[in-house]
């Protein structure tokens, strides 16, 4: 049981040497601003056959919000990739912007929060008429 | 509980210089590779707790597998060549099944699930594994190899042979081996095809170190040119956080079962498909498939070689 444990200690110390490696490498994916059509791709990926006309992108490209009837398609992003939810329009638009950003939690487990860069007025004019 | 010869043990020390050397030839520019550093973080944080996890049910396992030996049919020698080509396929058969299962059943899916939860497909991809995988009962899978006569020992042996195979395939780095490689065994192109989210590669390429069986069970899928892989799950994790990452499918499967209506219900959410739901509201793999093919019957797709 000692071997297994300093075989453990040793590991979890290589474990943050490697962390510190891809850190140091900077060889994620980059990230630039989505484009809109870029935006509606990804979204149309998780959301097939929707039609995704009126597409709200984050005020820093890193992430767009997709009006579905009573339903908003969110994309937002996780390290240097994206995920999607689907949660409802009045529950977006009750949310409060405060200090440019938008804080959405969305009670899930393995998604416990979904942020959005706003500069403008919340809920998006674009999507308010998009019901 | 491990053999005294364990070859996952042993190959640690090349786990992390490989990782190493990934890293940094990728950034170099050397090789393809992407490392998101919480993404790798989680990766091998999950390794790592995989190790004391596997302690804590691993004498469940000893004990079952060397219970189911003393009533084996035949006694296979250990020490004969024979046994281990035999062993090599029994296992790798056994494998295929165990991993089929994890996908075709949510119980089996929730401990699966995490190593197919990053976004990115690395060598520290393959060291992101289940720390829940001795507690749903998926080692039964192994057991028909002790009743066979195969020892516990030999059995344990095949297996963590196999586990560190599988390690040097998940990479980026490695386009396509030989043709005859391709053929028979399990390789990086396989392999990412069945990290992919694409509805074309779900659940697809089971195979632990060869391929064969996926051919022969009618589950293989060559990597398409025209199609790159997207990583990670149908429904992508939200955020970098260890436990979310190891347990979210049992919460998610907790979460269904007090919602549950009826006992029909609750069988479904813990052994139906994973997607599964008792008005069809969500989609399971061969729903996603199916709706995908119906778009390509529809409208011939650019990136499906057979409709150019």
């Amino acid at each position: 049981m000692t071997a297994f444990w300093t075989q453990f200690a040793i590991s979890f110390a290589a474990i943050g040497l490697m962390i510190a490696l891809a850190a140091w490498a900077k060889i994620a994916r980059p990230q630039p601003a989505l484009t809109p059509d870029q935006a509606r791709k990804l979204i149309s990926l998780d959301f097939s056959g929707l039609d995704l006309d009126l597409v709200w992108m984050a005020d820093d490209g890193h992430g767009a919000i997709a009006r579905r009837g009573d339903q908003a398609l969110l994309l937002f992003a996780v390290g240097d990739s994206y995920a999607t939810r689907c949660v409802a329009w009045r529950t977006l638009s009750q949310v409060e912007a405060k200090a440019g950003q938008v804080r959405l939690n969305l009670n899930e487990f393995d998604a416990p929060k979904a942020q959005f860069a706003v500069s403008g007025a919340w809920p998006p004019s674009v999507l308010q008429g998009a019901a | 509980m491990r053999p005294s010869f364990d070859p996952v043990t042993l190959a640690v020390p090349l786990f992390i210089l490989t990782i190493v050397l990934e890293i940094v030839l990728a950034r170099f520019g050397k090789v393809k590779a992407v490392y998101e550093p919480k993404d790798t973080a989680m990766s091998l944080l999950m390794g790592l707790g995989s190790s004391v996890a596997g302690l804590l049910t691993g004498g469940l396992i000893l004990a079952a597998t060397i219970w189911v030996y003393q009533y084996r049919l035949f006694t296979i020698p250990m020490n004969a060549w024979w046994a281990w080509v035999a062993i090599l396929f029994a296992e790798d058969l056994a494998y295929y099944g165990f991993h089929r299962f994890s996908y075709e059943r949510r119980l089996w899916w929730a401990a699966h699930v995490n190593h197919h939860s990053s976004q990115h497909y690395n060598l520290a991809t393959a060291l992101r594994q289940s720390w829940t995988g001795g507690i749903n009962g998926a080692w039964v899978m192994w057991l028909p190899l002790s009743l066979l006569g195969f020892p516990p020992a030999m059995i344990l042996i095949q297996k963590g042979i196999s586990l560190v195979y599988q390690f040097w395939i998940h990479t980026e780095a490695v386009k396509r081996m030989p043709a005859w490689f391709e053929a028979v065994f399990n390789t990086p192109s396989h392999h990412r095809v069945h990290h992919a989210r694409n509805p074309r590669y779900l659940d697809r390429n089971y195979g632990g170190i060869l391929i064969i069986w996926d051919k022969m069970f009618g589950t293989f899928q060559p990597e398409l040119d025209v199609e790159p892989v997207r990583y990670g799950i149908v429904k992508n994790l939200g955020g970098f956080n260890l436990l979310r990452v190891a347990f979210h499918e049992w919460v998610g499967m907790g979460k269904d079962l007090l919602s549950a209506k009826s006992v029909r219900e609750a069988a479904g959410y813990v052994f139906g498909a994973p997607g599964w739901s008792p008005d069809g509201s969500r989609q399971t793999s061969d729903m996603i498939r199916k709706q995908w093919q119906d778009t390509q019957t529809a409208e011939p797709a650019k990136t499906d070689p057979a409709a150019v």
